[in-house]
């Protein structure tokens, strides 16, 4: 124990000299010579803050910045939120009295990450606190606006430089210069986490997490679930290059890379703003990893593959494959925002959001509730004719049937209305690569088409064809794959096949599909759109593209890993919302600023440990893009349909068809598509978009602004207005603050008030 | 105003203690089509609420792998916490009734093992099966033990035997029934007094290739060896529950695909006619099948039946008959979804399932599909089919995967006398017994209206014929000689034209690759076009390769052995002439597959044996020209030929096996080849 102290003494006196005033450009250090004086540092001691040795390094009008020079939390940071005054430790300070944690040293760091170990066929996990400061090898610089910490791992001789920041919106970065990691051994860095327990909060403390399911979820701190499995997802669900062999569970992914808690009414906001596609997001309750409530996100810098080697008749035989190039993405930021009082709530998350996201700025929608409509046009399957199977071409609905569908809508005073027609484009439908927008002849004439078009600019009603540029299941000539396909770190060609409902494993015996590599789909889609501007249509949806995130490793010399595909599909959008104006299904967060319209907003995914939905995703972009969720005759629950809009402030969807029987999407990718006959539906989209209409215009605004859930299980849901939407979602009469809802049913409240 | 509600949000946040999330659901709905293939469907259960202890009452603490469920007729819900060692009971809002923790026996505290099965009788008695204190405890609602059922003293059961119930239920009589492991006879039976009456309801040994083969070797080893080899029992019962009927359900976790689940009657009879439960396809993960591995079973008073499939981790819900209506539930870390689900109840509408690895129970409650459809089952299970009709055409409208309600349909409109509609319907549904009878009933319809022109058209057609073969017979009279002759006169002259064929050298090349290719399209089409009713064929995915493989190359094989059989056997013909008058030959086969195929839209179901018919009239007519051929070729005598064509049979085999020897061994070697070059590619990249 004494020995221990002593080393302690030891360690700090090495520390204090440690620390360095250099400017940002100073770029020198070294990781086992720590004599530099501190000279700059201005000794102010703060009250709220417990351990006395933080001193305040920097400060602006939002955040001030302090650093522990001496003491049990040496080499750490704490931030302090000018507004409220609250602080928030970059290690929680009471971490060695953690009861749950198996690694405490884990907690005390600001950094962890792994590196294989070749010997022993293992990753291995260090951390900043024990791998590297305890045994001096951190070394501090101060930089203008903020501090390096710069970590050298001795035994493994890695060098990693973590840099915490003053932004001028208000945040702090913490951010790690990827080029700058120094690897001089044969060890090499694999995931590294950035501030593990930045976020946490206490086991007595109360408030929530908020976590980035589907459309967002919050865990409620301490809520006692320490028996389930912690929430762990990939941003944007992952590198979608990377094809599992078996699909065994249905959730919704990440589309937001942010995450925030709250607690003692203020709050912290983090938005991962570079290398969010290769990043996953882990919340955990207190009592299951630690004792603190915690959520935090790690980066995958390099990559661990599986490959499988056919060996004929002696089966596969499966090895892991480790990355052996240097990442190629130069830095990995995260930025916190530290928010209070009434911004400490969701609502304050999303504004802040949508102030980084420069939402803001864009034009108000339209205040006025919508039906967004799919309409189903061909779908090519193996069929029996006169015996001899062959690929058909199916119609589902044709154009003019199509127009059709509009008329009988507009007859029932259907005023505002979004069409998206999918499989309309002749390539799209046999599963070529879409280099050319010419409709398929099957749905009827290009006339048609452009009739149709026509009808729906003149109703009023927004048209949009969709397409999905990145696939193609068909090859125009043998081998095409090989030279048009993505392929993987292993240099195999990515083959997509559906799952199976039942077992989960891929069904090979249905059409199989590849994704376009980056290479050919710059050109091909340049191509599209310029034969689709021939067309002259205003509107075009995008699928597929809009929520996938790829590597590509087909280009030897330029290999694109994951963050790199998610910038290159952005900037695809980006041109082609410079040509048209752009309805996407269910964007990720960084192709969001190009929708005009966003079709099949996510739910949740309901994890064990997580408690409630919240529709986070509509509150960042409510009243600035108008959004629906999934269609409501394809969904879990069509009854709950207009509750679920409402409370979200969506409008309403619909997938329709003409001929809707099994015989036509059988075995094809709109299988799924089991409910859609436009005939039996028309009369209930006529109810439902009548009573979403009405209820918007009583609540006086379809801006969602808010959003609560009350612990009797009503939900709350508020509009830019001032009207409030309380929702009951369950089977049971709930009465709550003199409110009494019947199951499945909904009230307006204004100004304290229900309505009606 | 704003600010104040935002105050409101923010305070509410803190004292949330709500149980459950909504969410989208964790699995995809799903159901079987005809060919045994999953479906897209909609789900007929959501979640309704995930209950951990804690949620419930704080006093509670935490379930510790809780094994069994029980809900009472007043909808009390008794769990069987086992790891505590006690019984937790809820109310129907899942309040916290009380907990039974503390038991005595005759005035003496009494421990309980690990228990797994938990049943209440009409009189609220509480009976505990306990494997490791190898008893039945009888309890009253205060932990009381009143009596305990224990091993019978009888000669039906080993000696060394360890007693180990599993699962308790008590019969409307008071009868209690006793699933133990390790007795294969069936439940134990003990009156309501506590006496053993006997065993209930045995499996029977599944027959199976190995059981005979090892009977086989029994026969004729010694008693010690005999011994050594694995004896066969019936399976034990997993779990069981009753109806109001006292028919009881059991389930049995068989490890291979034969019936999972079973409806006994009183007598201990199997009464339901459907084999097939749980998941009809599985894959080997890590050597072992997906099959469905059945834990606990519950039938609700409609005689809807849910069984728990701990393999999959999903509720497998059948009506009366066994027909399924919903999968429900998955794998994971999401509401909804199970690590080890031990136990499965009804309340009301709704369904409990326990988790005895996340220690919570989940609440499921029909959606309104779900409703809809378990609505119409009841009508159509108490043939009510009109009734049910519209109520199937809504289902329709959210699912027209449901194939229930096609069929339903259809017998309602059996019912309104709508045949050709019904058959539709029918058809629709796959089911070819409701197509049978609703066609025969509109052939019927459609006969009687045209009677007189049907008349008409059958006195044109004989008299076209009779005209035809009388032209015919003149002109054979006149005919001159041919190049080829003619294949017609193959047909009734086998013996003569062979040898006039081989004489002339007359025969034609041309024509026998004609018929030959009139053969492969009479096999697609009798594979893909023969009548819905008489085809049970995947039509879509007809594999023309193979298909091909079952015609021209075994004829080839064929000509191909019996020219080498003969010539060995001094027969006359050459290569040749077997080719074509072989393929002659095939000429009434083929036919009579056409009118196979023609006939078999026009019969019913009921009138199959005249579709056979016509086959086998082709082919015995096919066979006996074989016959003559081949001995007219060869110049063979009566005897000969047999030979000859026992041997040709016997050479067919021969060549075949090499075939497939020879194709075995270029398939390993083009993997043995392909496997280095993929070793190589990834070893230089």
């Amino acid at each position: 124990m004494k020995n221990r102290l002593k080393s302690c003494k030891k360690l700090l006196h090495i520390f204090v000299s440690a620390i360095l005033v250099m400017s940002l450009f100073v770029t020198s250090f070294s990781a086992a010579v720590n004599s530099t004086e501190i000279s700059d540092v201005a000794n102010n001691t703060l009250g709220n803050l417990t351990a006395d040795e933080y001193t305040l390094m920097h400060e602006n009008q939002y955040t001030r910045l302090y650093c522990a020079l001496s003491g049990d939390a040496i080499g750490t940071f704490a931030v302090e939120n000018v507004a409220d005054g609250s602080v928030w430790y970059s290690v929680p300070l009471n971490a060695s009295e953690d009861t749950t944690a198996l690694n405490i040293a884990a907690i005390k760091s600001l950094i962890t990450f792994t590196y294989y170990d070749e010997k022993n066929y293992a990753m291995v996990s260090v951390n900043s606190y024990a791998d590297s400061a305890q045994i001096g090898g951190l070394n501090l610089q101060k930089l203008k606006n903020g501090l390096r910490f710069n970590f050298t791992f001795p035994k493994i001789k890695i060098t990693v430089p973590l840099t915490v920041l003053l932004n001028d919106d208000g945040s702090i970065s913490a951010k790690v210069d990827v080029t700058a990691i120094k690897e001089e051994s044969k060890y090499k860095v694999f995931d590294i986490t950035v501030l593990p327990y930045f976020c946490v909060a206490e086991k007595n403390e109360q408030g929530f997490i908020f976590v980035p399911d589907g459309t967002g979820a919050v865990m409620k701190l301490n809520n006692g679930k320490t028996g389930y499995e912690v929430y762990n997802q990939s941003v944007y669900g992952g590198d979608s290059g990377e094809i599992s062999t078996m699909q065994t569970s249905t959730f919704e992914k990440i589309y937001m890379p942010v995450y925030g808690l709250q607690k003692n009414d203020s709050s912290i906001f983090t938005v991962i703003t570079s290398g969010a596609a290769q990043s996953s997001v882990l919340a955990a309750v207190s009592g299951t990893e630690s004792d603190y409530n915690c959520v935090r996100n790690t980066f995958t810098l390099r990559k661990v593959t599986t490959y499988s080697l056919d060996q004929g008749w002696q089966g596969a035989k499966s090895f892991s494959v480790y990355q052996e190039t240097p990442p190629t993405i130069k830095t990995i930021e995260n930025r916190y925002w530290f928010l209070s009082g009434k911004n400490a709530g969701l609502s304050g998350m999303a504004a802040k959001y949508r102030e980084y996201l420069n939402i803001n700025e864009r034009k108000n929608q339209k205040n006025e509730a919508s039906v967004f409509i799919d309409v189903l046009g061909s779908v090519i399957r193996t069929k029996s004719v006169m015996g001899f199977p062959r690929k058909t071409k199916m119609v589902a609905t044709s154009f003019q049937e199509a127009q059709e569908i509009l008329s009988e809508l507009k007859e029932k005073n259907i005023n505002s209305l979004n069409l998206r027609y999918v499989e309309w484009d002749s390539r799209s439908v046999s599963g070529k690569i879409v280099n050319k927008a010419k409709v398929e002849a099957k749905l009827g004439s290009k006339k048609e088409f452009l009739k149709l078009a026509e009808y729906a600019k003149q109703s009023g009603y927004g048209f949009y064809p969709d397409i999905d540029p990145t696939v193609f299941s068909k090859t125009s000539y043998p081998f095409q794959q090989y030279f048009a396909a993505t392929k993987n770190m292993n240099l195999e060609v990515n083959r997509h096949y559906p799952y199976k409902l039942n077992i989960h494993n891929m069904d090979t015996d249905r059409t199989s599909w590849f994704v376009l590599s980056f290479k050919k789909l710059e050109k091909t889609s340049d191509l599209f759109l310029k034969s689709f501007k021939k067309l002259d249509i205003d509107g075009l949806a995008l699928s597929g593209i809009t929520n996938n995130v790829t590597s590509d490793y087909s280009d030897k010399k330029n290999t694109v890993e994951a963050w790199m595909g998610c910038e290159k599909y952005s900037k695809i959008i980006e041109n082609y919302s410079k040509e048209a104006s752009l309805m996407l299904d269910a964007p990720i967060f960084s192709n969001i600023s190009f929708a005009e319209k966003i079709i099949n907003l996510p739910e949740s995914s309901g994890f064990d440990m997580l408690d409630y939905s919240v529709p986070f995703y509509q509150m960042v972009i409510s009243g600035k893009i108008a959004y629906s969720g999934r269609a409501a005759n394809l969904s879990d629950n069509a009854d709950l349909a207009v509750l679920k809009a409402l409370k979200t402030g969506s409008n309403l969807h619909y997938s329709l068809s003409c001929h809707a029987e099994s015989d036509i999407v059988k075995d094809t990718l709109y299988d799924e598509w089991i409910g859609t006959d436009a005939v039996k539906w028309i009369s209930t989209i006529e109810e439902q978009y009548k009573e979403i209409k009405e209820t918007y215009e009583k609540l006086g605004s379809q801006t969602l602004i808010g959003f609560e859930h009350r612990e009797s299980g009503i939900t709350v849901s508020y509009f830019e207005s001032g009207g409030e939407l309380w929702a009951n979602e369950t089977n049971y009469e709930i009465e709550d603050n003199g409110i009494t809802l019947s199951p499945k049913s909904y009230c307006i409240r204004k100004a304290g008030k229900v309505i009606e | 105003m704003k600010k104040g509600l935002l105050s409101i949000f923010l305070c509410s946040i803190f004292f949330l203690t709500c149980a459950f999330t909504a969410s989208a659901a964790s699995y995809k709905g799903y159901t079987y089509d005809y060919w045994e293939e999953a479906v897209p469907s909609q789900i007929g259960y959501t979640v309704e609420g995930v209950y951990t202890a804690k949620d419930i009452s704080s006093e509670i603490g935490d379930f510790s792998e809780p094994k069994d469920l029980y809900v009472s007729p007043e909808n009390m819900i008794y769990i069987l916490d086992s790891g505590n060692k006690r019984i937790v009971v809820l109310d129907k809002a899942l309040k916290l009734n009380k907990i039974i923790s503390d038991f005595t026996y005759n005035k003496e505290k009494v421990e309980l093992g690990d228990t797994t099965g938990i049943f209440l009788d009409n009189n609220g008695k509480i009976y505990i099966a306990d494997p490791t204190s190898n008893c039945v405890w009888i309890t009253d609602e205060n932990g009381v033990i009143l009596s305990k059922l224990e091993k019978p003293d009888t000669d039906m059961l080993e000696e060394e035997l360890e007693f180990r119930p599993q699962k308790v239920l008590v019969d409307s009589a008071g009868t209690v029934y006793v699933a133990a492991a390790g007795v294969y006879q069936g439940a134990l039976l003990y009156t309501p007094q506590g006496e053993f009456d006997g065993f209930y309801g045995s499996n029977t040994v599944e027959v199976s290739g190995k059981l005979l083969l090892d009977r086989f070797w029994k026969r004729i080893m010694t008693n010690e060896q005999a011994d050594n080899i694995a004896k066969y029992y019936p399976e034990e019962f997993t779990s069981f529950d009753i109806d109001e009927k006292d028919f009881v359900f059991t389930v049995t976790q068989t490890t291979s695909t034969k019936k999972k689940i079973k409806k006994l009657n009183p007598m201990g009879r199997d009464t339901l006619e459907a084999e097939k439960f749980g998941e009809l396809e599985s894959v080997p993960i890590n050597g072992k099948l997906t099959d469905s591995l059945f834990a606990d079973i519950v039938v609700s008073d409609s005689g809807v039946f849910s069984a728990l499939d701990q393999r999959s981790n999903r509720i497998f819900q059948y009506d009366s008959e066994g027909e399924l209506l919903f999968v429900t539930g998955g794998n994971g870390s999401q509401s909804g979804t199970f690590s080890t689900p031990s136990a499965i109840e009804v309340l009301g509408d709704r369904l409990i399932v326990l988790d005895s690895q996340k220690n919570n129970i989940t609440v499921f409650s029909p959606t309104d599909f779900g409703k809809m459809v378990l609505e119409a089952v009841n009508y159509y299970t108490d043939g009510k089919y009109h009734d049910a009709r519209s109520l199937w055409e809504e289902v329709l409208k959210y699912d027209h995967n449901y194939i229930t309600a096609y069929t339903s349909i259809g017998k309602a409109l059996m019912a309104d006398e709508e045949f050709e509609d019904a058959a539709k319907y029918f058809k629709l549904a796959n089911d070819r017994e409701g197509n049978s009878d609703a066609f025969q009933s509109y052939r019927n319809e459609i006969l009687q209206k045209n009677f007189i022109w049907i008349c008409i058209a059958a006195v044109i057609l004989i008299v076209l014929f009779v005209w035809l073969i009388n032209r015919r017979k003149k002109s054979e009279k006149t005919k001159k000689e041919h190049w080829w002759i003619s294949p017609a006169k193959f047909l009734f002259h086998p013996i003569e034209s062979a040898e006039d064929m081989k004489r002339l050298n007359a025969g034609s090349m041309l024509i026998s690759f004609i018929i030959l290719a009139v053969w492969f399209v009479a096999a697609v089409l009798k594979f893909a076009a023969t009548g819905f009713r008489f085809n049970t064929n995947n039509v879509d995915m007809l594999n023309l390769g193979l298909l091909f493989l079952t015609t021209v190359p075994v004829f080839v094989v064929g000509v191909v052995s019996n020219w080498g059989v003969c010539t060995l056997m001094n027969g006359k013909g050459r290569m040749k002439d077997i080719w074509i008058g072989g393929s002659y030959c095939l000429i009434p086969y083929i036919v009579s597959n056409f009118l196979y195929v023609i006939f078999s839209h026009f019969f019913v179901l009921s009138e199959k044996i005249f579709l056979d018919w016509i086959l086998w009239i082709g082919i015995i007519w096919s066979a006996c020209m074989l016959f003559g051929v081949l001995s007219g070729i060869h110049d063979y005598s009566f005897k000969s030929t047999v030979g000859s064509v026992f041997l040709t049979v016997i050479a067919m085999l021969i060549v075949a096996f090499l075939i497939l020897l020879v194709v075995s061994l270029l398939q390993q070697a083009f993997s043995f080849v392909s496997s280095i070059v993929n070793e190589l590619i990834y070893r230089i990249r």
